[in-house]
């Protein structure tokens, strides 16, 4: 007979197998829904995670692929900026602004015993310079 | 079902355990293994293990690398790899990489090849025709790999990105970053930089001596963190140069001790003395003393190492400063006036006589302009550059002693500047490579013996520094990953003691007074001319009609910054080195003092004396 209204119709009892130790009490049966429900409630959590995973590692990937385009883009723009500071098309700005090499240099001594400053031109010998007068008797130009 | 164990018993050791266990037992008559040499196989395979343990901790930890001898030079690296860069002491680039692209395609994928021909053919620039026949001619062959467009700018990759965009659709096309060298100062300082062919290797100057440093370990640009100073005193106080191209992408970077101001400004000097003094070939170093390390060096004939192929031959990429060997002349004369100084067989004072002719074993040596000068001190021997008086001298002070200060000033030995393709020089001594005692009074005045461009600027720094030789370099700064490593100036060793060095610089500074077109007035130039003959290639000998000129010298004596060699190959308009190498010796200087701001002595020690008293 069947015993349709109970949860251990499935069970081995209802298939005619009469042996006490195959029969499933309820208190069991609800365990195992549970098992299974719970395993369902892992593995969809499981999976809504991966796949959250993967979407964030895609989203990852792509944001890698654009830092590495925006690297490449500023390696260029580096490039073109190492070239238009390179000495050459200085040069070419400088000439075109009106600049010009430096002809002389003027060099001007700080000695607050010798009074105002003075600037020594190039006309200044060695011979001049190992004298012991020093600053003193060196020809120097009033400016 | 009876199991025939066989041979198992005999490989099982028979114990009260074992006997024990699921009541097997080994048969009684089985034969015991011995334990000798189970222990001896153990202690075999532990040591190897050990050995094994030991060289992984070696070459992971300490980064120590086998070295295998005359290894070829890897020819085939990954082309996709970025290198590093190298900037100039300021941060300036010198050698930086820029991305060009490819566009490929798998043939075999492409279902209709006419009409991607006729989609892309306007966004690469070529003919839509010829695209498809290409594409359907390797898809027959089946091939995967195709290049349809080299070297394409970035403009084309952003136009097919925007054809894309529009048409909402994919094309079936791979674009592949390639990087490239790029050295934005186009010739300036080629012969140091080297160069990187399409194979992605340095070859010559620092792209080959540091070709695997500054090669990128993954094909990607990484981010680029703030590298951290190592070694050196003062970690705080070490920063490298504020510059949009430090570090690098690659993170594996140099920073060089030359500024491309001071090498632009040699160059040019160097490029008009050329063209003043006819002459076919030329060189120019900047040393400073203290550190060694190198400011500026120049050559000329150059390249430009963005189109290195565009050259006459291959001997333009060597660096005639490290690779060219050649015989310095009277400079030389420095060495042997230094050694006989050391030595205290001369003072400046010391007489000699000096004739027009002096024959040693089989060596005539006669002055530049044959005459003999009659009795003169060593200080009016070495301003005059008489070769009688210093053959003499060198025999005064002989082999033994001059060759072994010659070592000691470095010649004979690779001053191991990084640059690639160095070369030792040659130096015959007594019992080595064919020495005859007539090659003493030969190489006093620097003939008969080969030394480089650098091993001769390099002597001259020990002079300056005071008698102590330093290991020149080129490289200030080296970035690897987040390590930031700052180039210590290493001494070799003593060369002369002060006061030889102190005498030998006044005497220089005697040369140089009386040599009018090396003089700059209101500095201390302490220096010495050379005019080397040179061996002819077909005959035993000198040839007659050309010369090496070259004149070496630093200042401001008082505190030498600069140390700087001229050479000048077969200058036509005058043979003799106070004509030509000193005057670009003077011009160099001058612009020296220039850019770096030196006031004459008279004013810096006035300045000085100044100080003292407040």
């Amino acid at each position: 007979m069947i015993q349709r209204s109970s949860l251990t119709s499935l069970w081995p009892s209802q298939r005619g197998i009469t042996n006490r130790s195959a029969r499933t009490k309820p208190h069991q049966a609800m365990l195992a829904m549970a098992l299974v429900f719970g395993i369902t409630v892992v593995v969809c959590l499981y999976l809504l995670q991966t796949s959250k995973i993967n979407v964030r590692n895609y989203h990852i990937q792509e944001k890698q692929w654009e830092l590495v385009a925006l690297q490449r883009q500023n390696t260029n723009t580096l490039a073109e900026l190492a070239y238009q500071q390179s000495i050459t098309q200085m040069d070419k700005r400088a000439e075109a602004a009106g600049f010009r090499p430096i002809q002389s240099v003027l060099y001007l001594p700080i000695n607050p015993e010798q009074g105002p400053a003075r600037f020594v031109d190039e006309s200044l010998t060695f011979a001049a310079a190992e004298s012991s007068q020093a600053v003193e008797s060196v020809s120097m130009r009033e400016q | 079902m009876s199991v025939d164990h066989g041979n198992l018993y005999r490989l099982r050791p028979t114990t009260a355990e074992t006997e024990n266990q699921n009541g097997w037992r080994p048969p009684r008559d089985a034969p015991k293994l011995p334990k000798g040499r189970i222990w001896v196989t153990l202690a075999l395979l532990g040591i190897l293990a050990l050995v094994l343990v030991a060289q992984l901790v070696r070459y992971q930890a300490f980064g120590v690398i086998p070295k295998v001898d005359n290894i070829e030079k890897e020819t085939t690296v990954d082309r996709f790899l970025p290198r590093g860069s190298i900037t100039d002491i300021n941060g300036s680039p010198l050698a930086i990489e820029y991305y060009n692209y490819n566009i490929t395609v798998d043939p075999v994928n492409i279902e209709e090849p006419e009409k991607l021909g006729l989609k892309l053919g306007p966004l690469i620039s070529k003919d839509p025709g010829e695209l498809a026949q290409k594409i359907r001619e390797n898809k027959d062959k089946k091939n995967r790999y195709l290049i349809l467009a080299e070297n394409m700018g970035p403009a084309v990759v952003k136009g097919i990105e925007e054809y894309e965009e529009s048409k909402e659709e994919d094309l079936p096309v791979i674009i592949e970053a390639m990087p490239q060298r790029y050295y934005p100062e186009g010739n300036l300082l080629c012969h140091v930089l080297g160069f990187v062919p399409k194979n992605r290797v340095g070859y010559y100057g620092l792209e080959g001596y540091y070709d695997d440093f500054l090669r990128a370990t993954s094909r990607n640009p990484r981010l680029r963190n703030t590298p951290k100073p190592i070694g050196g005193n003062d970690h705080a106080a070490i920063r490298w140069p504020e510059s949009p191209f430090l570090p690098s992408y690659v993170q594996r970077d140099l920073v060089l001790t030359i500024d491309r101001m001071i090498q632009n400004m040699i160059e040019t000097e160097l490029a008009e003395g050329i063209k003043e003094y006819e002459a076919e070939t030329g060189t120019v170093i900047v040393l400073q003393p203290k550190t060694g390390a190198v400011l500026g060096l120049a050559s000329w004939p150059d390249f430009n190492p963005n189109d290195y192929a565009l050259v006459s031959g291959d001997s333009v990429y060597l660096n005639p400063a490290t690779s060219q060997l050649y015989e310095p002349g009277s400079v030389f004369k420095l060495i042997t006036y230094a050694v006989a100084l050391d030595e205290k067989i001369i003072t400046p004072e010391t007489e000699y006589m000096d004739e027009d002719k002096f024959v040693f074993y089989e060596q005539i040596v006669r002055n530049w302009d044959k005459r003999g000068r009659g009795k003169v001190t060593a200080r009016e021997a070495l301003s005059q550059s008489l070769n009688v008086t210093t053959a003499k001298i060198a025999i005064d002070v002989g082999s033994s002693d001059f060759y072994k200060a010659v070592t000691r000033f470095g010649f004979g030995q690779l001053t191991n500047v990084e640059l690639e393709g160095e070369v030792a020089g040659i130096v015959k001594s007594p019992g080595k490579n064919g020495w005859y005692p007539a090659d003493l009074a030969a190489n006093s005045f620097g003939q008969g013996i080969s030394v480089t461009p650098m091993q001769m600027a390099n002597a001259v720094t020990a002079i300056a520094t005071g008698g102590v030789l330093y290991q020149p370099h080129v490289v200030h700064q080296v970035i690897d990953g987040e390590k930031l490593r700052t180039i210590e100036p290493k001494p070799i060793r003593r060369a002369i003691s002060v006061e030889t060095a102190e005498t030998l610089t006044e005497m220089m500074v005697y040369t140089v007074n009386n040599t009018p077109k090396a003089k700059i007035s209101g500095y201390a130039v302490a220096g010495k001319s050379g005019t080397a003959e040179i061996p002819d290639p077909d005959a035993p000998g000198y040839t007659q009609e050309h010369t090496i000129a070259s004149f070496v010298g630093f200042f401001p004596v008082d505190d030498p910054q600069f140390v700087i060699l001229v050479r000048l190959d077969r200058p036509k308009t005058s043979r003799w080195a106070t004509n030509t190498a000193a005057p670009v010796f003077r011009s160099i200087a001058k612009e020296l003092i220039n850019l770096y701001a030196i006031p004459p002595d008279i004013i810096r020690l006035g300045m000085q004396t100044t100080e003292d008293r407040q």
